[in-house]
């Protein structure tokens, strides 16, 4: 029987990560893990951990050097499920034989925002990784379409 | 202000290209009737896709499907967007087909860009009346962070779009370098509010047209969405200005990937076209059908769910199709289902599609 896979972790774009880290700890009582500027875009992340899944909260920022993200205002911007190897390719053959756009990196693929558009109504990656492989630096810019 | 200028290109790169365009032609004037019928359902498909720029299902160079699935879960935007593509592809084969019987001389012509943009934006895609056929009247800048680039007034389109469309048209150069150089020299120049890319993409597809045997690049757009990085950084090679000036730029690194990919496209149209015949072969001795009911069962295999009307272009006759899908069905070999909501669209809203059932 095939591995079904997990939810691992959301991301959430921010307008302001001070406020958003203090919903997450000081009122809901989770444990911020990690705080500092994003990888891939200029912008700051913090990664929440809620239990069952990890919260990657990302402040994109305005101006400065890089790639600034086109699409910043706050929304639920990846769904990261976790998948052992198989269940990943599967899941990747599944989506492409399904007429989804996949997008494909080591260890890991994405649909892109603009194709979940046309299920969910909003632009969302659904972000599928191998367990135990590193997972998509916060800010990776999934949501460029 | 001035069109830029019309690059040359590696003699090289030209003969692989028609090299590439001439074997594809071979291969597809002499595949069965039925199994070209399949090809060009498929192949029109795509184009369909790529000049709407929906993201394509084929989403790595390196390993492209070669029978990816019809793009699903579709918004409307993207529909509409397919809506007009659609509408720009029939008027690409009916031209080809006028010049083909000798009606006209080339398939593009001075009101090409207009009529493009007029099919593409009168869906009004963008929910936005977007002045369909008309040239913008005023300034169009990007957000700073989407692109540094700042394109001429509108006041200076109409010069600048002609002397695009006169060099495309009238240059002493290969057609697959005029093509791209137009689709470069229309993306720099930005002439309508909306619809640019789309349209500048058209525009290659009937330029190309005029020099090719089959009237049609059937390879060449289907690439350009699968390497929308490439497509990006070969533009912005060109545009390395802050402001528009057409003497500053300079289209041949568009003009290489355009031609690249053009060949690159025909290779990969060989291989599709000969996969499909052996599927289809493969089909035939297996169930015992003839070849046009293996090509339809194939058909349907590609569309997983397969409307009445998506069948349509395998027949040149309707009852001859419905007399093939009776057969097939009266003996179990496809059935009747209701499609998933992710398949169903304005352009094909059936509510029930054929699957086989081996």
């Amino acid at each position: 029987m095939e591995t079904p896979l997990v939810a691992i972790g959301i991301e959430l774009v921010v307008a302001d990560l001070d406020r958003a880290i203090e919903l997450f700890t000081d009122v809901l009582g989770c444990d911020l893990l990690a705080r500092g500027p994003a990888a891939l875009i200029p912008g700051e992340t913090a990664t929440i951990d809620a239990g069952n899944i990890i919260i990657s909260l990302l402040a994109p920022a305005a101006s400065g050097e890089g790639t600034l993200l086109a699409l910043r205002r706050p929304r639920l911007s990846q769904v990261i499920f976790g998948a052992d190897p198989t269940a990943l390719d599967r899941a990747m053959l599944r989506s492409a034989e399904h007429g989804l756009p996949v997008v494909s990196a080591a260890g890991r693929f994405h649909i892109p925002p603009e194709a979940i558009q046309g299920a969910l109504g909003e632009r969302i990656a659904i972000v599928v990784t191998g367990l135990g492989a590193e997972p998509p630096a916060t800010g990776s810019g999934l949501d460029e379409g | 202000m001035i069109a830029p200028h019309l690059p040359p290109l590696d003699a090289g790169l030209v003969v692989e290209h028609e090299q590439a365009h001439d074997a594809f032609a071979e291969a597809l004037e002499h595949a069965p009737p039925v199994v070209g019928r399949l090809f060009v359902m498929l192949q029109r498909r795509l184009i369909v896709e790529s000049i709407a720029y929906v993201q394509p299902v084929n989403s790595r160079i390196d390993q492209q499907v070669l029978t990816p699935a019809p793009r699903s879960f579709l918004t409307e935007t993207h529909e509409l967007r397919m809506e007009g593509a659609n509408a720009v592809f029939r008027h690409l084969d009916g031209r080809a087909e006028m010049k083909r019987i000798g009606a006209i001389e080339l398939v593009i012509s001075s009101a090409t860009p207009y009529v493009f943009h007029a099919l593409l934006e009168g869906p009004a895609p963008s929910g936005i009346d977007m002045n369909p056929g008309m040239l913008r009247a005023y300034p169009f800048d990007w957000t700073p962070e989407e692109n540094m680039f700042m394109h001429p007034p509108g006041r200076e389109c109409p010069a600048l779009v002609e002397g695009a469309m006169d060099l495309a048209m009238n240059a002493p150069a290969p057609a697959c370098v005029r093509a791209a150089y137009l689709t470069f020299a229309m993306l720099s120049i930005h002439p309508f509010a909306d619809g640019n890319g789309r349209t500048s993409r058209a525009l290659y597809m009937a330029v190309a047209a005029d020099g090719l045997r089959l009237g049609m690049d059937w390879g060449a757009l289907e690439q350009w969405a699968v390497d929308r990085t490439g497509y990006i950084g070969a533009l912005q090679a060109g545009q390395r200005v802050e402001r528009y000036r057409g003497e500053d730029m300079n289209a041949a690194a568009f003009v290489e990937f355009g031609t690249k990919t053009s060949t690159y496209g025909a290779h990969l149209c060989r291989a599709r076209l000969a996969n499909m015949a052996e599927r289809v072969a493969a089909v035939s001795e297996a169930r015992g059908v003839d070849i046009r009911q293996a090509t339809i069962v194939v058909a349907v295999q590609l569309y997983r769910v397969a409307a009445r009307s998506q069948l349509a272009p395998l027949s040149v006759d309707a009852d001859d199709l419905d007399g093939v899908l009776e057969g097939l069905i009266s003996s179990g070999r496809l059935e009747w289902v209701l499609r998933p909501p992710s398949m169903r669209t304005r352009l094909v809203p059936d509510e029930h599609g054929l699957v086989d059932r081996g």
